[in-house]
């Protein structure tokens, strides 16, 4: 495979928590994913931008990992936003209709400006 | 140097006789090691009736190693620390002292000049094993360590002797006589002791760890398993024959099974009838049942409503009512007119089948609406393709397109495409073969990662 590895890691803005993935995100590596975003939300840490800017490929499994966090968020009064997404990522996420539930920004700052606006 | 005669023959005896000791020792050793309470101790486990069952095993030994031994000037020359030590270096200080104090109470009924620094010498070689144990973090300190103990151990009992037996010449003369055979004797001893416990503790170190894995495996082939048998068991048995129609369909599983699914839906001669291709996000058994309930609920409004639209509004209702985890599906809901000749359609998220018609042009159906799951209220559109005869409807889940090659390099829309017209004349049938030929041939040397599934609709 000459594709990167799947590979994880947060920061932190102010109260926002930033996830950036990078690398494919399939059935095998989305348990990683899955486990940065649930360890953010069980910590009551609901604020999240995701950073996709290095992510080459996302599966169902991967949406469904971006889907399940939404959703946690949303009920805690948190949300989960997306920024930085490449080609396949963006029509993946386009042709199953998430970016009508999911808010899209074009620039990691972007996504983080958002919660305090 | 001039050494008496009698002194050699005396040493020879004594290494001889404790040899011979250590030999039986090691036996008993080994019998012991076979045992699964032993088993038990050095992998740790440690209850009060482990440590009765050390101290009677090893206080036993001690008096074994005590009976066998030579008398020489009075005292007898021997191995009897070897037991109380080996239980404290297995299992502490209650262990150790206790065989101990077995081997203790037995030299003490022998008597003898030395009988004092001797049964407190045995006692103390328990005690200090013990100490080791707890000092390396409740663990045997390994064989190295094991070994020069007993040495130094033995040099200590002789020690006492020296300080404690009395008349302090004798004392002298015997030390210098049974010194060096009692160390080596015990040490030797210990030796063997620790090698057969080092052997034992790595031994079910692996079989520990291979069994955690053997166990590990065998789950995960269960519930695959079980994933495929579900599956499996949702898919269609047969494909209906459909007047003025060529339909054909397949799902060939992943290892790892995905929930992809297809379901044809037929109401009676010459009514539409509905075609249907779906993918359930996830793996395994989560995306197993998933896909079961997703079909059931399908299936269950496509009979009840006979436009696809409401079908597929009431279907993501229930479906993201059932939603957990983020589950969700993607699905193209076609309904097929023989009478009109034209395809009604909704589609849910899903790769947007290809529409091949028979002049060779390509179009597809895009999507009209989110996944089911995703927005419980989402609002869905639907809409309609003409069908005309020649023209060939397939629908495809993502296995087929985002299958790679070795470099890596995706199958794609644009190599289905290809396939799709170049065959397009053939029956549905042979076109489904086409295809799957076509990802073979391109992902081989891969192992295929998710579902294939396809349905071929050929317009007679």
């Amino acid at each position: 495979m000459v594709s990167a590895p799947f590979q994880v890691s947060t920061k932190r803005d102010r109260d926002i928590d930033i996830i950036l993935f990078s690398g494919r995100m399939d059935a095998n590596t989305s348990p990683e994913g899955e486990n940065a975003i649930q360890s953010l939300v069980r910590s009551g840490r609901t604020k999240m931008v995701v950073n996709a800017s290095d992510l080459s490929y996302i599966s169902s499994s991967g949406l469904r990992v971006l889907l399940a966090g939404l959703k946690q968020a949303r009920q805690a009064g948190g949300d989960l936003r997306l920024s930085c997404l490449q080609p396949q990522v963006r029509d993946v996420i386009t042709m199953t209709g998430f970016d009508r539930i999911f808010t899209i920004f074009e620039q990691e700052n972007q996504a983080v400006e958002s919660f305090f606006s | 140097m001039d050494i008496p005669t009698a002194l050699l023959t005396d040493y020879a005896k004594i290494i001889h006789v404790l040899f011979q000791l250590v030999c039986v020792l090691s036996v008993i050793a080994y019998l012991l090691s076979r045992t699964p309470t032993f088993r038990d101790i050095v992998s740790g486990k440690l209850t009060w009736k482990h440590q009765a069952f050390l101290v009677l095993v090893f206080g036993a030994l001690s008096i074994y190693g005590t009976w066998g031994s030579i008398e020489i000037m009075g005292a007898p020359v021997n191995v009897r620390d070897l037991g109380p030590m080996v239980a404290g270096l297995l299992a502490g200080p209650v262990a150790g002292m206790g065989a101990g104090l077995v081997g203790a109470l037995y030299r003490s009924g022998m008597g003898g000049f030395t009988v004092v620094p001797c049964c407190l010498a045995t006692v103390i070689a328990g005690l200090f094993g013990g100490l080791l144990w707890l000092s390396s973090g409740r663990k045997f300190i390994g064989m190295g360590k094991a070994v020069l103990f007993a040495g130094g151990m033995e040099l200590l009992h002789n020690g006492l002797v020296l300080v404690m037996a009395q008349p302090r010449s004798m004392a002298e003369s015997l030390v210098a006589q049974i010194c060096i055979p009692m160390v080596l004797a015990n040490a030797g001893g210990m030796f063997i002791f620790a090698f057969i416990i080092s052997n034992l503790a790595a031994e079910q170190k692996t079989k520990g760890e291979r069994d955690t894995f053997h166990d590990e495996l065998e789950r995960k082939n269960a519930e695959l398993a079980v994933a495929r048998q579900i599956q499996e068991s949702f898919l269609p048995e047969s494909i209906p024959r459909i007047g003025g129609f060529d339909l054909a369909a397949r799902s060939i599983p992943a290892k790892e099974v995905g929930g992809d699914f297809y379901d044809v839906i037929v109401r009676g001669p010459g009514e539409p009838f509905g075609i249907i291709i779906a993918d359930v996000s996830g793996k395994g058994v989560p995306a197993a049942l998933f896909m079961a309930l997703s079909r059931t609920v399908t299936r269950a409004n496509a009979m009840w409503h006979r436009a696809p639209l409401p079908c597929i509004r009431d279907a993501n209702r229930m479906i993201s009512a059932d939603a957990r985890y983020g589950m969700f599906v993607t699905l193209c809901y076609g309904v097929v007119d023989p009478g009109s000749r034209a395809v009604e359609y909704v589609n849910a998220g899903h790769n947007p089948p290809l529409l091949a018609r028979a002049d060779g042009t390509l179009s597809d159906l895009g999507t009209t609406g989110p996944a089911l799951g995703v927005i419980g209220e989402a609002e869905y559109t639907d809409a309609r393709e003409s069908l005309s005869p020649g023209d060939v409807l397939i629908f495809y889940t993502d296995g087929v397109t985002e299958a790679v090659n070795t470099k890596d390099e995706e199958f794609g829309v644009g190599r289905l495409a290809d396939v799709v017209v170049s065959s397009r004349e053939r029956t549905a049938r042979d076109i489904l073969d086409a295809i799957t030929e076509s990802v073979a041939l391109h992902t081989r040397g891969m192992p295929q990662f998710d579902d294939i599934t396809l349905l071929v609709l050929k317009v007679g």
